[in-house]
């Protein structure tokens, strides 16, 4: 998978768990609660979402609460984890 | 006058269980001069009478002297001397398929369930105030601690336990308090409930087994009930199922809020809200 495969897959994924079908997602998009408001229940939905659509497995030593600040950061926690 | 007794109990040198009994005798007359009687009176459906309003006084103060114990090194063993015999056969045969959760929740003595269960030496994720805590615990091998206090953590505590899970461990936390922007309010017993969907959530994304586990006072002594908390998949949505969890998770908290007054600890505020802190306790 290439990595603009990946962002639009990334991108789709928040979208559709965030329910925010109409927001523009960029790479500096803020999830949170500053950003779109994704709570800890829908990140959790994210993260399994895109473990099974791309087969990484995320590992624990590579999360911190940046992790999942932005789209983008999670973009590069799915590239370090191939 | 009052506050003295109780420091004079609490800072003696008398064993534990010594104390517990004074305390006993203080709470007789003591549960008078608290609110534990104004907010009895708001239950009727609750049989009180005095006897219930000194054991739920009872409760609150020794779960605070207990917890001083639990927070001392050297005293901790007489804490947990407390405990009865407790069969954890059924969740060491699910733990050996797979992870598991333990869920609990804030009543009964605090901090007791999490201290036996570190003693256990169990693969144990736990989700905890920190700052509720003494440092020198949070170094107890076999155990990860993660606080859903602050915001900025909140993001990635679910998915750390999911990985937690994954690989087979324990993790412990409480649906009664909001680690999700998207908890279920329940104001009943003159307090405002927030059961969050975490746990439920990942018990259903995971599909691993939960348990209910609470650490309560029988007497002067703390028994651990354990017990799966089976929750029918019958055509239900992931929504509907977590909704059941839920439910189910409250009706018994509200079987024991009924039934045991000395587990009430949300009543911690038993007289102006500053009478245990000034005590120390």
């Amino acid at each position: 998978m290439t990595h603009e495969e990946l962002k639009l897959m990334v991108y789709e994924v928040i979208q559709n768990i965030a329910n925010k079908s109409d927001t523009l997602i960029q790479a500096d998009t803020q999830l949170g609660a500053e950003g779109l408001g994704i709570d800890s229940v829908d990140f959790l939905e994210i993260v399994l979402e895109l473990e099974r659509r791309t087969g990484i497995t995320i590992r624990d030593e590579q999360l911190t609460a940046d992790t999942l600040a932005t789209a983008g950061n999670i973009i590069r926690l799915l590239e370090k984890s191939c | 006058m009052l506050k003295l007794l109780i420091l004079a109990i609490a800072n003696s040198r008398l064993s534990l269980k010594f104390q517990l009994r004074l305390l006993r005798v203080v709470a007789l007359i003591a549960w008078r001069k608290s609110r534990i009687q104004h907010w009895a009176k708001n239950h009727p459906k609750i049989a009180i009478d005095s006897n219930w309003c000194s054991q739920a006084w009872w409760g609150v103060v020794a779960g605070c002297i207990v917890r001083r114990f639990l927070n001392n090194p050297s005293l901790k063993p007489e804490a947990l001397a407390l405990l009865e015999p407790t069969d954890w056969s059924e969740l060491d045969s699910a733990l050996a398929e797979g992870g598991v959760i333990v869920a609990t929740a804030h009543l009964g003595p605090p901090k007791f369930l999490m201290n036996v269960m570190l003693e256990r030496q169990m693969p144990l994720l736990v989700w905890t105030n920190l700052g509720d805590f003494p440092a020198w615990l949070s170094q107890s091998p076999n155990a990860t601690f993660l606080d859903p206090l602050p915001p900025a953590e909140r993001g990635v505590l679910l998915v750390k336990s999911a990985l937690h899970l994954r690989r087979g461990g324990i993790l412990l936390g409480a649906a009664d308090t909001k680690i999700s922007g998207h908890s279920r309010e329940v104001i009943k017993f003159d307090h405002c409930w927030h059961l969050s969907p975490g746990l439920p959530a990942l018990a259903f994304k995971l599909n691993v087994p939960t348990f209910f586990v609470l650490a309560q006072w029988h007497g002067n002594r703390i028994r651990i009930k354990c017990q799966r908390m089976e929750v029918s998949y019958n055509e239900m949505t992931d929504e509907q199922w977590q909704q059941a969890w839920l439910d189910r998770y409250w009706s018994e908290l509200e079987k024991l809020i009924t039934s045991r007054p000395e587990n009430l600890r949300f009543l911690r505020n038993i007289d102006d809200g500053r009478f245990l802190q000034d005590l120390g306790l």
